[in-house]
Protein backbone atom coordinates (compact mmCIF):
# COMPACT_ATOMS: atom_id res chain seq x y z
CA UNK A 1 0.00 0.00 0.00
CA UNK A 2 1.63 3.39 -0.83
CA UNK A 3 1.75 5.87 1.84
CA UNK A 4 0.89 9.39 1.00
CA UNK A 5 1.81 12.33 3.15
CA UNK A 6 -0.77 13.24 4.02
CA UNK A 7 -1.82 9.72 5.41
CA UNK A 8 1.14 9.69 7.15
CA UNK A 9 0.18 12.69 8.54
CA UNK A 10 -3.30 11.64 9.59
CA UNK A 11 -1.67 8.38 10.68
CA UNK A 12 0.79 10.40 13.25
CA UNK A 13 -2.10 13.02 14.53
CA UNK A 14 -4.60 9.52 15.50
CA UNK A 15 -1.01 8.40 17.12
CA UNK A 16 -0.80 11.27 19.23
CA UNK A 17 -4.29 11.54 19.95
CA UNK A 18 -3.98 7.93 21.39
CA UNK A 19 -0.56 8.85 23.26
CA UNK A 20 -2.62 12.02 25.01
CA UNK A 21 -5.96 10.17 25.94
CA UNK A 22 -3.29 6.67 27.16
CA UNK A 23 -0.74 9.07 28.77
CA UNK A 24 -3.93 10.83 30.65
CA UNK A 25 -5.40 7.99 31.26
CA UNK A 26 -2.26 6.09 32.92
CA UNK A 27 -1.88 9.40 35.01
CA UNK A 28 -5.17 9.25 36.85
CA UNK A 29 -3.92 5.60 37.19
CA UNK A 30 -0.76 6.46 38.86
CA UNK A 31 -2.33 8.80 41.25
CA UNK A 32 -5.21 5.94 41.97
CA UNK A 33 -2.37 3.71 42.55
CA UNK A 34 -0.78 5.50 45.13
CA UNK A 35 -3.38 6.03 47.03
CA UNK A 36 -4.68 2.80 47.19
CA UNK A 37 -0.80 1.15 48.05
CA UNK A 38 -0.65 3.63 50.72
CA UNK A 39 -4.55 2.89 52.39
CA UNK A 40 -3.37 -1.36 52.02
CA UNK A 41 -0.81 -0.75 54.03
CA UNK A 42 -2.21 1.69 56.33
CA UNK A 43 -5.05 -1.51 56.56
CA UNK A 44 -2.69 -4.89 56.58
CA UNK A 45 0.59 -3.69 58.25
CA UNK A 46 0.10 0.05 59.94
CA UNK A 47 2.62 -0.82 62.75
CA UNK A 48 5.67 -2.95 63.30
CA UNK A 49 6.50 -3.67 67.00
CA UNK A 50 9.51 -4.39 69.17
CA UNK A 51 8.39 -5.72 72.41
CA UNK A 52 6.32 -3.01 73.98
CA UNK A 53 7.55 -0.28 71.43
CA UNK A 54 5.63 -0.07 67.80
CA UNK A 55 6.80 2.44 64.78
CA UNK A 56 5.03 3.25 61.43
CA UNK A 57 5.64 0.05 59.41
CA UNK A 58 8.24 0.13 56.78
CA UNK A 59 5.63 -0.79 54.60
CA UNK A 60 3.90 2.43 54.78
CA UNK A 61 6.85 4.46 54.66
CA UNK A 62 7.86 2.88 51.77
CA UNK A 63 4.46 3.38 50.02
CA UNK A 64 4.23 7.08 51.01
CA UNK A 65 7.79 7.72 49.87
CA UNK A 66 8.78 6.02 47.04
CA UNK A 67 4.87 5.58 45.59
CA UNK A 68 5.29 9.21 45.85
CA UNK A 69 8.74 9.68 44.26
CA UNK A 70 7.07 7.50 41.55
CA UNK A 71 3.44 8.43 40.65
CA UNK A 72 3.85 12.38 41.78
CA UNK A 73 6.20 13.27 38.71
CA UNK A 74 4.97 10.61 36.30
CA UNK A 75 0.87 12.30 37.24
CA UNK A 76 2.18 15.89 36.54
CA UNK A 77 3.63 14.72 33.46
CA UNK A 78 0.70 13.21 32.04
CA UNK A 79 -1.52 16.14 33.00
CA UNK A 80 1.03 18.69 31.18
CA UNK A 81 2.49 16.66 28.62
CA UNK A 82 0.35 14.55 27.47
CA UNK A 83 1.17 13.97 24.08
CA UNK A 84 5.41 14.77 24.39
CA UNK A 85 6.87 11.54 23.27
CA UNK A 86 8.57 11.24 26.08
CA UNK A 87 5.76 10.58 27.97
CA UNK A 88 4.91 7.01 27.29
CA UNK A 89 8.21 5.90 27.81
CA UNK A 90 8.42 7.52 31.51
CA UNK A 91 4.68 5.61 32.27
CA UNK A 92 6.35 2.56 30.87
CA UNK A 93 9.56 2.57 33.48
CA UNK A 94 7.32 4.17 36.15
CA UNK A 95 4.11 1.91 36.23
CA UNK A 96 6.31 -1.19 36.53
CA UNK A 97 8.46 0.49 38.95
CA UNK A 98 4.62 0.65 41.00
CA UNK A 99 4.11 -2.93 40.37
CA UNK A 100 7.50 -3.75 41.71
CA UNK A 101 6.45 -1.64 44.83
CA UNK A 102 3.07 -2.94 44.93
CA UNK A 103 4.68 -6.48 45.50
CA UNK A 104 6.90 -4.96 47.65
CA UNK A 105 4.20 -3.22 49.92
CA UNK A 106 2.12 -6.71 49.93
CA UNK A 107 5.21 -8.72 51.30
CA UNK A 108 5.65 -10.45 47.78
CA UNK A 109 2.58 -11.75 47.32
CA UNK A 110 2.41 -14.13 44.06
CA UNK A 111 -1.43 -11.91 43.94
CA UNK A 112 -0.09 -8.33 43.50
CA UNK A 113 2.38 -9.99 40.63
CA UNK A 114 -1.08 -9.98 38.33
CA UNK A 115 -0.64 -6.29 38.58
CA UNK A 116 2.60 -6.66 36.46
CA UNK A 117 0.44 -8.34 33.65
CA UNK A 118 -1.89 -5.70 33.86
CA UNK A 119 0.04 -2.98 33.47
CA UNK A 120 1.64 -4.46 30.58
CA UNK A 121 -1.73 -5.09 28.85
CA UNK A 122 -2.64 -1.34 29.30
CA UNK A 123 0.27 -0.26 28.15
CA UNK A 124 -0.32 -1.58 25.44
CA UNK A 125 -2.95 0.99 24.56
CA UNK A 126 -0.03 2.82 23.02
CA UNK A 127 -0.22 0.93 20.38
CA UNK A 128 3.76 0.49 20.30
CA UNK A 129 5.21 -2.83 20.97
CA UNK A 130 8.80 -0.85 21.93
CA UNK A 131 7.45 0.40 25.13
CA UNK A 132 7.07 -2.79 26.10
CA UNK A 133 10.90 -3.08 26.10
CA UNK A 134 11.94 -0.98 29.13
CA UNK A 135 8.66 -1.82 31.03
CA UNK A 136 9.48 -5.60 30.82
CA UNK A 137 13.12 -4.75 31.40
CA UNK A 138 12.67 -3.55 34.55
CA UNK A 139 9.76 -6.36 36.07
CA UNK A 140 13.05 -9.09 35.22
CA UNK A 141 15.77 -6.82 36.45
CA UNK A 142 13.69 -5.94 39.81
CA UNK A 143 12.71 -9.73 40.17
CA UNK A 144 16.02 -11.02 39.58
CA UNK A 145 18.14 -8.38 42.11
CA UNK A 146 15.38 -8.96 44.88
CA UNK A 147 15.15 -12.63 44.09
CA UNK A 148 19.00 -12.62 45.21
CA UNK A 149 19.43 -9.91 47.69
CA UNK A 150 15.65 -10.35 49.13
CA UNK A 151 13.75 -12.60 47.28
CA UNK A 152 10.80 -12.64 50.80
CA UNK A 153 9.75 -9.08 49.18
CA UNK A 154 9.11 -10.23 45.76
CA UNK A 155 8.26 -14.35 46.17
CA UNK A 156 7.10 -13.78 49.59
CA UNK A 157 9.51 -16.61 51.01
CA UNK A 158 12.63 -16.23 52.05
CA UNK A 159 14.61 -19.41 50.24
CA UNK A 160 15.26 -20.90 46.62
CA UNK A 161 13.89 -17.69 44.80
CA UNK A 162 17.71 -16.82 43.07
CA UNK A 163 15.95 -18.43 39.82
CA UNK A 164 12.15 -17.80 40.30
CA UNK A 165 12.82 -14.82 37.92
CA UNK A 166 13.50 -16.88 34.88
CA UNK A 167 9.81 -18.51 35.52
CA UNK A 168 8.61 -14.80 35.68
CA UNK A 169 10.20 -13.35 33.20
CA UNK A 170 9.34 -15.97 30.99
CA UNK A 171 5.51 -15.56 31.42
CA UNK A 172 5.67 -12.00 31.45
CA UNK A 173 7.70 -12.32 27.47
CA UNK A 174 4.84 -14.56 26.81
CA UNK A 175 2.30 -11.71 27.32
CA UNK A 176 4.61 -9.39 25.42
CA UNK A 177 4.38 -11.83 22.12
CA UNK A 178 0.90 -11.46 21.95
CA UNK A 179 1.18 -7.51 22.93
CA UNK A 180 3.44 -7.53 20.48
CA UNK A 181 1.49 -8.65 17.71
CA UNK A 182 -1.80 -6.94 19.07
CA UNK A 183 0.43 -3.20 18.80
CA UNK A 184 1.13 -3.89 15.18
CA UNK A 185 -1.88 -4.96 14.03
CA UNK A 186 -3.21 -1.75 15.87
CA UNK A 187 -0.99 0.23 14.04
CA UNK A 188 -1.76 -1.74 10.37
CA UNK A 189 -5.64 -1.27 11.36
CA UNK A 190 -4.56 2.47 11.92
CA UNK A 191 -2.39 2.87 8.48
CA UNK A 192 -5.53 1.59 6.59
CA UNK A 193 -7.63 4.31 8.52
CA UNK A 194 -5.95 6.68 7.59
CA UNK A 195 -5.46 5.91 4.15
CA UNK A 196 -9.32 5.82 3.88
CA UNK A 197 -9.60 9.00 5.30
CA UNK A 198 -7.05 10.67 3.37
CA UNK A 199 -8.49 8.94 0.11
CA UNK A 200 -11.93 10.82 1.44
CA UNK A 201 -10.53 14.48 1.58
CA UNK A 202 -9.04 13.46 -1.71
CA UNK A 203 -12.57 12.56 -3.19
CA UNK A 204 -14.11 15.42 -1.17
CA UNK A 205 -11.39 18.00 -2.50
CA UNK A 206 -12.36 16.89 -5.82
CA UNK A 207 -16.29 17.12 -5.82
CA UNK A 208 -16.09 20.66 -4.08
CA UNK A 209 -14.21 22.02 -6.82
CA UNK A 210 -16.06 20.46 -9.70
CA UNK A 211 -18.83 21.23 -7.81
CA UNK A 212 -17.65 24.67 -7.92
CA UNK A 213 -16.73 24.56 -11.70
CA UNK A 214 -20.69 23.54 -12.03
CA UNK A 215 -21.53 26.56 -10.35
CA UNK A 216 -19.79 28.91 -12.56
CA UNK A 217 -20.95 27.52 -15.37
CA UNK A 218 -24.25 27.57 -14.27
CA UNK A 219 -23.76 30.76 -13.23
CA UNK A 220 -22.42 31.70 -16.94
CA UNK A 221 -25.28 29.47 -18.49
CA UNK A 222 -27.97 31.84 -16.55
CA UNK A 223 -26.22 35.11 -17.64
CA UNK A 224 -26.07 33.76 -21.46
CA UNK A 225 -29.51 32.72 -21.62
CA UNK A 226 -30.29 36.30 -19.88
CA UNK A 227 -28.78 38.28 -22.34
CA UNK A 228 -29.34 36.28 -25.01
CA UNK A 229 -33.27 35.97 -24.21
CA UNK A 230 -32.88 40.24 -23.81
CA UNK A 231 -31.01 40.48 -27.21
CA UNK A 232 -33.90 38.12 -29.13
CA UNK A 233 -36.63 39.77 -27.49
CA UNK A 234 -36.05 43.22 -28.84
CA UNK A 235 -35.95 41.73 -32.87
CA UNK A 236 -39.03 40.30 -31.63
CA UNK A 237 -41.34 42.67 -30.61
CA UNK A 238 -39.85 44.49 -33.57
CA UNK A 239 -41.23 41.70 -35.85
CA UNK A 240 -44.22 41.32 -33.79
CA UNK A 241 -45.15 45.34 -33.82
CA UNK A 242 -44.61 45.70 -37.59
CA UNK A 243 -46.44 42.55 -38.50
CA UNK A 244 -49.50 44.13 -36.55
CA UNK A 245 -48.99 47.30 -38.69
CA UNK A 246 -48.98 45.23 -42.04
CA UNK A 247 -51.84 43.40 -40.84
CA UNK A 248 -53.82 47.10 -41.00
CA UNK A 249 -52.88 47.41 -44.64
CA UNK A 250 -54.60 46.35 -47.73
CA UNK A 251 -53.37 42.33 -48.21
CA UNK A 252 -54.74 40.14 -50.14
CA UNK A 253 -56.08 36.49 -48.73
CA UNK A 254 -52.40 35.18 -49.22
CA UNK A 255 -50.35 37.49 -47.93
CA UNK A 256 -52.88 37.55 -44.65
CA UNK A 257 -52.30 34.02 -44.42
CA UNK A 258 -48.63 33.86 -44.99
CA UNK A 259 -48.64 37.14 -41.94
CA UNK A 260 -50.80 34.98 -39.72
CA UNK A 261 -47.93 32.78 -39.95
CA UNK A 262 -45.38 35.23 -39.21
CA UNK A 263 -47.65 36.45 -35.76
CA UNK A 264 -48.17 33.12 -34.90
CA UNK A 265 -44.44 32.12 -35.04
CA UNK A 266 -43.45 35.39 -33.35
CA UNK A 267 -45.51 35.08 -30.41
CA UNK A 268 -44.92 31.53 -29.91
CA UNK A 269 -41.31 32.25 -30.30
CA UNK A 270 -41.69 35.25 -27.70
CA UNK A 271 -43.57 33.13 -25.27
CA UNK A 272 -40.71 31.21 -24.96
CA UNK A 273 -38.01 33.78 -24.84
CA UNK A 274 -39.87 35.22 -21.69
CA UNK A 275 -40.34 32.06 -19.70
CA UNK A 276 -36.60 31.27 -20.63
CA UNK A 277 -35.96 34.63 -19.44
CA UNK A 278 -37.77 33.96 -16.16
CA UNK A 279 -36.03 31.08 -15.22
CA UNK A 280 -32.59 32.48 -15.86
CA UNK A 281 -33.84 35.39 -13.23
CA UNK A 282 -35.27 32.85 -11.02
CA UNK A 283 -31.62 31.04 -11.10
CA UNK A 284 -29.87 33.68 -10.56
CA UNK A 285 -31.96 34.73 -7.79
CA UNK A 286 -33.39 37.69 -9.57
CA UNK A 287 -36.86 37.10 -9.57
CA UNK A 288 -38.50 40.78 -8.13
CA UNK A 289 -41.64 40.25 -7.04
CA UNK A 290 -43.76 43.06 -5.98
CA UNK A 291 -46.81 41.57 -3.05
CA UNK A 292 -49.61 43.60 -3.04
CA UNK A 293 -53.44 42.72 -2.37
CA UNK A 294 -55.03 41.06 -4.85
CA UNK A 295 -58.55 40.92 -5.79
CA UNK A 296 -58.49 37.20 -7.30
CA UNK A 297 -62.03 37.56 -8.38
CA UNK A 298 -60.32 39.76 -11.00
CA UNK A 299 -57.56 37.72 -11.95
CA UNK A 300 -60.31 34.84 -12.54
CA UNK A 301 -62.12 37.30 -14.87
CA UNK A 302 -58.85 38.43 -16.70
CA UNK A 303 -57.33 34.74 -17.41
CA UNK A 304 -60.55 33.89 -18.40
CA UNK A 305 -60.78 36.79 -20.80
CA UNK A 306 -57.26 35.80 -22.17
CA UNK A 307 -58.09 32.19 -22.65
CA UNK A 308 -61.65 32.43 -23.65
CA UNK A 309 -60.57 32.37 -27.30
CA UNK A 310 -58.18 29.09 -27.38
CA UNK A 311 -60.67 27.55 -25.13
CA UNK A 312 -63.44 28.28 -27.82
CA UNK A 313 -61.37 27.19 -31.04
CA UNK A 314 -60.95 23.62 -29.02
CA UNK A 315 -64.90 23.73 -28.46
CA UNK A 316 -63.89 23.41 -25.00
CA UNK A 317 -66.24 25.33 -22.12
CA UNK A 318 -64.64 27.86 -19.88
CA UNK A 319 -66.78 28.81 -16.56
CA UNK A 320 -65.75 30.70 -13.62
CA UNK A 321 -66.86 29.36 -9.89
CA UNK A 322 -66.59 31.67 -6.60
CA UNK A 323 -67.87 32.76 -3.31
CA UNK A 324 -67.55 36.24 -2.78
CA UNK A 325 -64.97 38.83 -3.41
CA UNK A 326 -61.30 37.19 -2.13
CA UNK A 327 -58.23 39.26 -1.76
CA UNK A 328 -54.89 37.29 -1.39
CA UNK A 329 -51.65 39.14 -0.76
CA UNK A 330 -49.34 38.11 -4.30
CA UNK A 331 -47.69 39.64 -7.04
CA UNK A 332 -50.65 40.68 -9.94
CA UNK A 333 -48.39 39.79 -12.56
CA UNK A 334 -46.93 36.62 -12.03
CA UNK A 335 -50.27 35.29 -10.00
CA UNK A 336 -52.08 36.17 -13.43
CA UNK A 337 -49.21 34.28 -15.66
CA UNK A 338 -49.65 31.51 -13.17
CA UNK A 339 -53.57 30.82 -13.24
CA UNK A 340 -52.72 31.68 -17.23
CA UNK A 341 -50.52 28.86 -17.03
CA UNK A 342 -52.94 26.33 -15.22
CA UNK A 343 -55.88 27.21 -17.29
CA UNK A 344 -53.33 27.00 -20.71
CA UNK A 345 -52.58 24.04 -20.25
CA UNK A 346 -56.81 22.54 -18.59
CA UNK A 347 -57.81 23.71 -22.55
CA UNK A 348 -54.99 22.26 -24.25
CA UNK A 349 -54.78 19.08 -22.64
CA UNK A 350 -58.59 18.58 -22.85
CA UNK A 351 -60.62 17.17 -25.55
CA UNK A 352 -63.65 18.61 -27.44
CA UNK A 353 -66.32 19.19 -25.45
CA UNK A 354 -64.78 19.24 -22.36
CA UNK A 355 -65.26 21.49 -19.44
CA UNK A 356 -62.25 24.06 -17.34
CA UNK A 357 -64.01 25.66 -14.13
CA UNK A 358 -61.89 28.37 -12.65
CA UNK A 359 -63.00 28.55 -8.74
CA UNK A 360 -61.82 30.38 -6.02
CA UNK A 361 -62.84 29.99 -1.94
CA UNK A 362 -61.64 30.86 1.32
CA UNK A 363 -60.21 27.97 3.19
CA UNK A 364 -60.60 29.21 6.69
CA UNK A 365 -59.61 32.74 7.50
CA UNK A 366 -55.97 32.73 6.66
CA UNK A 367 -56.28 31.19 3.30
CA UNK A 368 -57.86 31.52 0.01
CA UNK A 369 -57.85 28.36 -2.55
CA UNK A 370 -58.16 29.05 -6.43
CA UNK A 371 -58.15 25.88 -8.12
CA UNK A 372 -58.58 25.07 -12.08
CA UNK A 373 -60.36 22.17 -12.99
CA UNK A 374 -60.49 20.21 -16.17
CA UNK A 375 -62.34 17.05 -17.96
CA UNK A 376 -59.05 15.65 -19.83
CA UNK A 377 -57.01 13.50 -19.85
CA UNK A 378 -55.40 13.24 -16.40
CA UNK A 379 -52.17 12.90 -15.20
CA UNK A 380 -50.76 9.06 -14.38
CA UNK A 381 -48.90 9.04 -10.95
CA UNK A 382 -45.30 7.97 -12.66
CA UNK A 383 -45.61 11.50 -14.24
CA UNK A 384 -47.19 13.67 -11.96
CA UNK A 385 -43.75 13.58 -10.24
CA UNK A 386 -42.55 14.85 -13.33
CA UNK A 387 -44.67 17.54 -13.96
CA UNK A 388 -42.55 20.04 -12.02
CA UNK A 389 -39.27 19.13 -14.03
CA UNK A 390 -37.75 21.91 -16.78
CA UNK A 391 -38.65 20.89 -20.36
CA UNK A 392 -40.19 18.08 -19.18
CA UNK A 393 -43.56 17.70 -21.87
CA UNK A 394 -44.37 14.28 -21.06
CA UNK A 395 -46.27 13.06 -24.35
CA UNK A 396 -46.85 16.53 -25.48
CA UNK A 397 -44.33 16.40 -28.51
CA UNK A 398 -46.36 13.27 -29.59
CA UNK A 399 -49.45 14.54 -29.31
CA UNK A 400 -48.51 17.73 -31.52
CA UNK A 401 -49.35 20.25 -28.36
CA UNK A 402 -47.56 23.50 -28.43
CA UNK A 403 -45.58 24.51 -25.35
CA UNK A 404 -41.94 25.04 -23.71
CA UNK A 405 -41.94 22.52 -21.02
CA UNK A 406 -41.43 25.40 -19.01
CA UNK A 407 -44.93 26.40 -17.79
CA UNK A 408 -45.40 24.90 -14.82
CA UNK A 409 -41.92 25.35 -13.27
CA UNK A 410 -42.54 29.01 -13.60
CA UNK A 411 -46.05 28.66 -12.16
CA UNK A 412 -44.88 26.61 -8.93
CA UNK A 413 -41.75 28.52 -8.35
CA UNK A 414 -43.79 31.95 -9.13
CA UNK A 415 -46.02 30.55 -6.42
CA UNK A 416 -43.55 29.67 -3.65
CA UNK A 417 -42.08 32.55 -4.11
CA UNK A 418 -44.98 34.35 -3.01
CA UNK A 419 -45.62 32.00 -0.13
CA UNK A 420 -47.84 30.12 -2.13
CA UNK A 421 -48.49 26.37 -2.48
CA UNK A 422 -49.81 24.10 -5.51
CA UNK A 423 -50.80 20.73 -5.38
CA UNK A 424 -52.31 18.51 -8.41
CA UNK A 425 -54.88 15.67 -8.32
CA UNK A 426 -55.83 13.85 -11.05
CA UNK A 427 -57.19 11.14 -12.52
CA UNK A 428 -56.53 9.33 -15.57
CA UNK A 429 -59.09 9.39 -18.03
CA UNK A 430 -61.38 11.64 -15.82
CA UNK A 431 -59.25 14.81 -15.35
CA UNK A 432 -56.95 17.09 -13.39
CA UNK A 433 -57.51 19.64 -10.61
CA UNK A 434 -54.48 21.72 -9.61
CA UNK A 435 -54.96 23.68 -6.15
CA UNK A 436 -53.36 26.83 -5.39
CA UNK A 437 -53.44 27.89 -2.08
CA UNK A 438 -52.68 31.60 -1.32
CA UNK A 439 -52.66 33.98 1.97
CA UNK A 440 -55.61 35.56 2.20
CA UNK A 441 -54.79 39.54 2.25
CA UNK A 442 -55.27 41.06 6.03
CA UNK A 443 -55.74 44.79 7.27
CA UNK A 444 -52.78 44.50 8.76
CA UNK A 445 -50.54 43.60 5.79
CA UNK A 446 -48.20 46.17 5.18
CA UNK A 447 -49.46 47.11 1.68
CA UNK A 448 -50.87 50.05 0.27
CA UNK A 449 -52.24 49.16 -3.27
CA UNK A 450 -55.89 49.41 -4.02
CA UNK A 451 -56.85 45.54 -4.30
CA UNK A 452 -59.54 46.46 -6.85
CA UNK A 453 -56.93 48.28 -8.70
CA UNK B 1 7.44 -33.17 78.54
CA UNK B 2 6.79 -36.77 77.67
CA UNK B 3 4.29 -38.96 76.18
CA UNK B 4 3.32 -36.37 73.04
CA UNK B 5 5.41 -33.85 71.30
CA UNK B 6 4.58 -30.23 72.62
CA UNK B 7 4.92 -27.44 69.72
CA UNK B 8 5.32 -24.05 71.68
CA UNK B 9 5.19 -21.14 69.84
CA UNK B 10 5.58 -17.34 71.09
CA UNK B 11 3.85 -13.99 69.48
CA UNK B 12 3.47 -10.84 69.98
CA UNK B 13 0.40 -9.70 70.91
CA UNK B 14 0.15 -6.41 68.39
CA UNK B 15 1.87 -8.12 65.54
CA UNK B 16 0.03 -9.08 62.14
CA UNK B 17 2.08 -11.93 61.48
CA UNK B 18 1.09 -13.67 64.56
CA UNK B 19 -2.57 -13.83 63.19
CA UNK B 20 -0.89 -16.12 60.35
CA UNK B 21 1.13 -18.44 62.21
CA UNK B 22 -2.13 -18.96 64.15
CA UNK B 23 -4.24 -19.75 61.18
CA UNK B 24 -1.31 -21.89 60.06
CA UNK B 25 -1.47 -24.32 63.05
CA UNK B 26 -5.82 -24.23 62.98
CA UNK B 27 -5.02 -25.42 59.12
CA UNK B 28 -3.29 -28.52 60.60
CA UNK B 29 -4.95 -31.63 60.31
CA UNK B 30 -6.77 -32.58 63.27
CA UNK B 31 -5.11 -35.83 64.07
CA UNK B 32 -1.83 -33.86 64.14
CA UNK B 33 -3.49 -31.18 66.03
CA UNK B 34 -4.36 -33.87 68.65
CA UNK B 35 -0.91 -35.61 68.50
CA UNK B 36 0.91 -32.99 69.80
CA UNK B 37 0.58 -30.55 73.04
CA UNK B 38 0.04 -26.62 71.85
CA UNK B 39 1.40 -23.90 73.95
CA UNK B 40 1.03 -20.26 72.84
CA UNK B 41 3.00 -17.59 74.94
CA UNK B 42 2.11 -14.25 74.46
CA UNK B 43 4.23 -10.99 74.69
CA UNK B 44 3.45 -7.62 74.35
CA UNK B 45 0.92 -4.83 75.19
CA UNK B 46 -2.48 -6.75 76.26
CA UNK B 47 -0.91 -9.89 76.05
CA UNK B 48 -4.14 -11.42 77.73
CA UNK B 49 -6.82 -9.69 75.45
CA UNK B 50 -5.22 -8.84 72.19
CA UNK B 51 -6.72 -10.48 68.96
CA UNK B 52 -3.91 -12.80 68.72
CA UNK B 53 -5.04 -14.52 71.73
CA UNK B 54 -8.42 -14.77 71.08
CA UNK B 55 -7.45 -16.58 67.64
CA UNK B 56 -5.26 -18.75 69.55
CA UNK B 57 -7.76 -19.71 71.85
CA UNK B 58 -9.34 -21.16 69.41
CA UNK B 59 -7.24 -24.06 68.05
CA UNK B 60 -8.17 -27.23 69.66
CA UNK B 61 -6.46 -28.49 72.37
CA UNK B 62 -3.91 -25.20 72.96
CA UNK B 63 -2.87 -23.61 76.40
CA UNK B 64 -2.39 -20.19 75.86
CA UNK B 65 -0.15 -18.23 78.59
CA UNK B 66 0.82 -14.69 78.64
CA UNK B 67 4.86 -13.47 80.19
CA UNK B 68 6.75 -10.83 79.89
CA UNK B 69 8.91 -9.86 76.97
CA UNK B 70 11.81 -11.50 79.58
CA UNK B 71 9.93 -14.49 80.28
CA UNK B 72 9.81 -15.10 77.06
CA UNK B 73 13.33 -14.88 75.53
CA UNK B 74 14.70 -16.24 79.58
CA UNK B 75 12.71 -19.55 78.59
CA UNK B 76 12.71 -19.85 75.02
CA UNK B 77 15.36 -18.12 73.51
CA UNK B 78 12.94 -16.26 71.36
CA UNK B 79 13.63 -13.20 69.53
CA UNK B 80 10.60 -12.95 66.96
CA UNK B 81 7.02 -13.34 67.26
CA UNK B 82 6.06 -16.54 65.48
CA UNK B 83 9.13 -18.40 66.86
CA UNK B 84 7.85 -21.73 67.13
CA UNK B 85 9.53 -24.92 69.17
CA UNK B 86 8.67 -28.40 68.91
CA UNK B 87 9.54 -30.84 71.05
CA UNK B 88 9.37 -34.78 70.96
CA UNK B 89 7.93 -36.58 73.17
CA UNK B 90 11.29 -37.33 74.70
CA UNK B 91 11.06 -33.52 75.05
CA UNK B 92 14.16 -32.79 72.39
CA UNK B 93 13.75 -30.17 70.48
CA UNK B 94 13.42 -31.02 66.93
CA UNK B 95 12.75 -28.00 65.14
CA UNK B 96 12.60 -24.35 65.94
CA UNK B 97 11.45 -21.45 63.41
CA UNK B 98 8.60 -19.74 61.89
CA UNK B 99 5.44 -21.40 60.52
CA UNK B 100 4.76 -18.61 58.01
CA UNK B 101 7.05 -18.51 54.13
CA UNK B 102 6.92 -14.38 55.14
CA UNK B 103 5.96 -11.80 57.04
CA UNK B 104 2.20 -12.89 57.53
CA UNK B 105 1.29 -15.04 54.65
CA UNK B 106 -1.00 -17.45 55.54
CA UNK B 107 -0.87 -21.32 53.84
CA UNK B 108 1.89 -23.87 52.91
CA UNK B 109 5.04 -22.81 54.80
CA UNK B 110 8.19 -25.10 55.09
CA UNK B 111 7.64 -24.49 58.80
CA UNK B 112 4.25 -26.26 58.62
CA UNK B 113 5.87 -28.96 56.62
CA UNK B 114 8.21 -29.72 59.19
CA UNK B 115 5.87 -29.62 61.97
CA UNK B 116 4.32 -32.43 60.22
CA UNK B 117 7.36 -34.25 58.67
CA UNK B 118 8.56 -34.16 62.75
CA UNK B 119 5.26 -35.24 64.89
CA UNK B 120 5.25 -37.83 61.83
CA UNK B 121 8.58 -39.18 62.61
CA UNK B 122 10.17 -38.31 59.28
CA UNK B 123 13.43 -36.61 58.37
CA UNK B 124 11.89 -32.67 58.79
CA UNK B 125 14.47 -29.22 58.70
CA UNK B 126 15.63 -28.75 62.12
CA UNK B 127 15.14 -24.92 62.16
CA UNK B 128 13.82 -22.06 59.71
CA UNK B 129 13.93 -18.13 59.38
CA UNK B 130 11.01 -16.53 61.41
CA UNK B 131 9.01 -13.49 59.80
CA UNK B 132 7.78 -11.01 62.65
CA UNK B 133 8.26 -8.60 64.90
CA UNK B 134 10.87 -8.51 67.30
CA UNK B 135 10.04 -10.21 70.88
CA UNK B 136 12.51 -7.67 72.71
CA UNK B 137 11.61 -4.01 73.59
CA UNK B 138 15.27 -2.10 72.14
CA UNK B 139 16.89 -0.96 75.24
CA UNK B 140 15.06 -3.02 77.56
CA UNK B 141 16.83 -4.43 80.27
CA UNK B 142 17.68 -7.81 79.53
Amino acid sequence: MSFAPRSQELFEEHLTSIRQTTSRMFGWLMLAQYVGAIVWAKLATPLTWAGTQSSTHPHVVTAIVLGGLIAIPTFLLTVFKPSAPVTPWVVSVCQMLFSALLIEVSGGRIETHFHVFGSLAFLAFYRDWRLLVPATLVVVVDHFVRGIYSPVTVYGISSGAQFRFLEHSAWVLFEDVFLTISCLRGRSDMKVTAQRQFELESKNAELNAANELATIANLAKTTFLSRTSHELRTPMNAILGFGQLLGMTDLDEKQRDSLSYIMKGGQHLLGLINDVLDISKIEAGALGLTLEPVNVNLVLTAVANLTKPDADQKGVGLSIEEEGELIVLADRQRLIQSIFNLVTNSIKFNKPGGSVWLRCIPVGSENVEISVEDTGEGISEADKAKLFVPFERLDADAKGIEGTGLGLVLTKTHLEAMDGKIFVESEVGKGTCFRVLMRQYRADDPCAADPAA
Amino acid sequence: MTGRPTLVVVLHSQCPCSLATVSNIQALPPAVLQSMRIQFVVSGPDARTSGVVENASLVPGATTESVTENEALRQFGAQTSGQSFLYDSAGQLVFSGGLTDSRGHEGPSLGIQAILDCVAGRPCQPSLPVFGCAVQTPGAPK
